[in-house]
């Protein structure tokens, strides 16, 4: 046997997974090969340190409640309100977002954030206002966020409310922008706007049982750096004016 | 966990706290932060509950919780980069954080030696690749054989006898500081 060999079985050999022949070759070459007792030796005294500062870390770990375990189960069976509640606060400045076990929440926030990016990039090169308003489905809920109604005494719009109100846009673009606004603020959801309009639906029950499908997915990596809709438009060199 | 496939909220509490404690330590010693084992051990009850229908009793259950556990840690460090450059093979300054020249050290200071230590051995597992890390941590903590690491990995027995062999002579070179005579 030679000491490469004996060298690759030693670590098993430690953990006692050597079968019984192997074992007595492996120990007797290292019974008379001065170099494999000291390389037996050192794999032995960093078996020893790797598991004691693994066990050592491991010893101050506090206990996980069972209870907040159930409350996030309980939560997940049933998601209707409270979630979407919660998907509506992600797309807001300042929103936190616990990464780790976002599960189907952060496919979902990223899916966001997708249809987000594919929004604003069809309003800053110009797309006609038509035209997304026909991809907009048909239901009064989509219509409202997309169709702000008109109210008096509008200044103009913010960079927010641009795109939401790039539907109608061409017919009363500086009264809707502020409704849309407001209730951004304020008000319950549904028709908060474009971003959450994105969020409503909660996805298929494949995407829940495998989320690991996307998570390697660039922009859900990179979900922290995503800019909210308002900083990007201010940011942007049209000024949001675009539609 | 038949009866946690029922629904059985009590049957899942037990299974959780007989097991809730080992996967918290895999996942520490996983992604080398123990601030997220917490929450991490949740996300994988969180989906064994999730996934209770789909489970059959062919496989040990703690192999199946185990590739659960296997599966969120790499996402987790994926998306996170927890790795740490370090030089495994010790070929850069080598800086050991204590010299095993220096002289024992006094009473007292026994205690910031052994976070040092552990602070050096996460530092070292998380600069592993990711397939070493799982079966090293899996043989160093919680003791599974081969055999079950193989099962988690879907790898061969001798398969992880290299993997974990080849983890534990980097994990050498990086902590020759701390062994007695050097390595």
């Amino acid at each position: 046997m030679s000491c490469e060999t004996v060298i690759g079985s030693m670590v098993a050999l430690l953990d006692g997974e050597l079968q019984a022949g192997e074992r007595a070759a492996v120990a007797a070459h290292v019974a008379q090969c001065a170099a494999c007792r000291a390389e037996m030796r050192a794999l032995q005294a960093t078996r020893e340190l790797v598991s004691q500062g693994l066990r050592a870390a491991g010893a101050g770990l506090e206990r996980t409640s069972f209870d907040a375990l159930w409350a996030r189960i309980e939560q997940d069976a049933a998601p209707a309100a409270p979630e979407r509640a919660r998907l509506r606060s992600a797309g807001r400045p300042g929103a936190s977002r616990s990464r780790v076990g976002q599960g189907r929440r952060g496919l979902w926030i990223g899916a966001g954030g997708l249809a987000l990016a594919a929004s604003l990039a069809l309003v800053l090169v110009g797309l006609p206002p038509d035209r997304t308003a026909e991809r907009a489905p048909a239901s009064p809920e989509r219509r409202a966020a997309v169709e702000p109604p008109p109210v008096s005494g509008a200044t103009g719009p913010t960079p927010a409310a641009r795109v939401v109100a790039s539907k109608p846009a061409a017919a009363a673009p500086a009264k809707a922008a502020p409704e849309v606004v407001a209730r951004q603020e304020g008000a319950p959801a549904a028709e908060t706007g474009a971003v959450v309009a994105v969020n409503e639906i909660d996805p298929p029950r494949e995407l829940l049982e495998r989320p690991d499908l996307f998570l390697n997915y660039p922009i859900v990596r990179k979900l922290d750096e995503l800019q909210h809709l308002e900083a990007v438009l201010a940011e942007s060199p049209n000024g949001g004016s675009a539609g | 966990m038949l009866r946690v496939k029922e629904g059985d909220r009590e049957a899942f509490r037990a299974l959780f706290e007989k097991h809730s404690g080992p996967v918290s330590r895999f996942a520490a010693g996983f992604v080398g932060a123990a601030a997220r084992a917490d929450e991490l051990t949740q996300d994988v009850f969180l989906q064994v509950y999730r996934s209770r229908e789909r489970y059959e009793p062919r496989a040990k259950f703690s192999t199946w919780l185990y590739t659960i556990a296997h599966n969120l840690c790499l996402n987790e460090v994926r998306r996170h980069d927890y790795r740490t450059r370090v030089d495994m093979d010790g070929q850069d300054d080598g800086e050991p954080a204590w010299d095993p020249s220096d002289p024992a050290p006094a009473e007292g200071e026994g205690y910031s030696v052994q976070r040092e230590l552990e602070a050096r051995v996460a530092e070292l597992i998380a600069g592993l690749p990711e397939a070493q890390r799982t079966a090293l941590v899996l043989s160093r903590v919680e003791e599974l054989r081969y055999q079950q690491i193989g099962e988690i990995l879907a790898c061969s027995e001798q398969a992880v006898k290299s993997l974990i062999f080849r983890a534990t002579q980097r994990l050498k070179a990086g902590l020759k500081g701390y062994l007695e005579d050097g390595g």
